[in-house]
């Protein structure tokens, strides 16, 4: 199976919880992420994830110039967001079990 | 755009550079709004500057296939994104419209001194619709087809690619200009006033709108890219403090410390910087009296020749002008690095 379609499913909530920790921006998130071990894996997915963050409203994001001129976008995350979030633990939770026990059913047998 | 990401690309590092440039052409032949291509490339500049001051490869942030890095970094533009483009390229229609309008009523009104039969809630500017509408569609096409063209060619930087634009849009133009003029070919008539009402509504919602989405932020100048001082600058620079200061002396008004100096330095940048727009419009008002007096006094023998005047007069006005503001605005960022060199010392 791809990998790209398992992150698929993962990385919005992945990034979320990144947020929730503190206001961040892109690189600092994509440094955490590469620090967690999603590499390779990564490939400009983190802006699109970004933009159906916001258009969710489940982060919020002001501008401000970086220290190296551009403007940068620090997110934060908000109510809605929080939310989302203790969503996803919740059904992460309940799919990685199940599916834990499935694999080890399989190697099991 | 004041903080536009392009200020700081040089600050990249020839691999960094590299990627970022065939990200951008990617990102640029998308037709995608320019408000979105400006703000999601100054993010991954800011990430590739940050990432290459960690010390990190380029091939950290987009992996190994660039191109796969750049059609999922442009995966969600959509529709909306589309729309929008058609919006700022109508916006250039608007203009054209409103432009020849003008020249219309002021031809209206040259005539109207002559006999007291001209109507102006009557005058058709047959020209002006099916002319704008030919134009814009051509400027379309054209557009698309040569961005799409230009990213299949191995190596396009997007400087060149928006030269070759502008160069079509104004080939365009003449041409079309040209193919009604000398055929009067018409598709809508249309009341002159109607024209110039409904194109300079579109513009009046267009450019506030377009503001609220752009949402300009100020930026100090001396945050921008450093331009590096010369010893011989700063020779002078050195000289034209020590005069200033003997001037102050003679004049009995103190020493000049050097952080006056500074200050006094910055806000005379600060105020030379304003007459940039003094630049844009003069060429605008030079031609416009130019043609009033030519209009007024020996006039034109027909439409066209009015129209060739004033492309002709602008075509030699804005280089100059634009040259001469190239060599004014080095100046102002040559003492503004000198400026922030000596404050730097200071502290």
């Amino acid at each position: 199976m791809d990998e790209a379609q398992l992150l698929k499913g993962i990385l919005e909530g992945c990034i979320l919880a990144i947020i929730a920790d503190g206001e961040t921006y892109g690189y600092e998130i994509l440094a955490r992420l590469e620090k967690s071990g999603f590499e390779s894996l990564l490939e400009g997915t983190l802006y699109p994830v970004l933009t159906r963050l916001e258009k969710k409203n489940f982060i919020s994001c002001r501008k401000a110039k970086s220290p190296y001129g551009p403007i940068r976008k620090y997110y934060s995350i908000t109510e809605d967001g929080i939310k989302s979030l203790g969503n996803f633990k919740v059904n992460y939770e309940k799919i990685t079990t199940a599916a834990d026990a499935v694999l080890r059913g399989e190697k099991d047998i | 755009m004041k903080d536009s990401y392009v200020f700081y690309k040089e600050k990249l590092n020839a691999e960094y550079r590299y990627a970022f440039e065939q990200v951008e052409v990617y990102v640029t032949t998308q037709n995608i709004d320019l408000y979105t291509v400006e703000e999601r490339l100054g993010e991954l500049l800011d990430i590739f500057l940050t990432s290459q001051n960690a010390g990190k490869p380029v091939r950290s942030i987009v992996g190994n296939n660039v191109e796969r890095f750049c059609k999922t970094f442009c995966s969600d533009f959509g529709l909306k994104n589309r729309i929008l483009l058609i919006f700022d390229w109508i916006k250039i229609i608007a203009w054209f419209l409103v432009a020849f309008s003008a020249i219309d009523i002021f031809w209206l009104l040259l005539d109207t001194t002559n006999t007291d039969d001209v109507d102006f809630w009557h005058l058709i500017s047959t020209q002006n619709i099916s002319c704008a509408i030919i134009l814009g569609v051509l400027f379309f096409i054209t557009n698309i087809v040569t961005r799409h063209i230009m990213f299949k060619t191995k190596r396009i930087s997007v400087d060149v690619l928006n030269a070759i634009i502008c160069v079509e849009a104004v080939v365009t133009s003449m041409g079309t200009f040209a193919l009604f003029n000398f055929n009067n070919f018409t598709l809508f008539d249309a009341p002159t006033w109607i024209v110039a009402l409904v194109s300079g509504l579109y513009l009046a919602t267009y450019y506030p709108l377009s503001h609220k989405r752009i949402k300009r932020q100020k930026v100090k100048f001396s945050d921008l890219v450093e331009k590096d001082v010369t010893p011989e600058f700063s020779a002078a620079m050195e000289k034209r403090f020590f005069r200033a200061k003997k001037r102050n002396l003679r004049r009995g008004k103190g020493e000049l410390t050097l952080e006056a100096f500074l200050d006094r330095e910055e806000k005379s940048c600060n105020r030379t910087e304003k007459q940039k727009l003094f630049f844009r419009l003069l060429p605008v008002i030079v031609t416009a009296l130019s043609y009033a007096t030519t209009a007024l006094t020996s006039g034109f023998e027909s439409y066209t020749d009015s129209i060739a005047y004033i492309l002709l007069m602008l075509a030699v006005e804005i280089p100059i002008l634009w040259g001469i503001w190239k060599i004014v605005k080095s100046g102002i960022d040559s003492r503004r690095a000198w400026i922030k060199a000596r404050r730097n010392e200071l502290e």
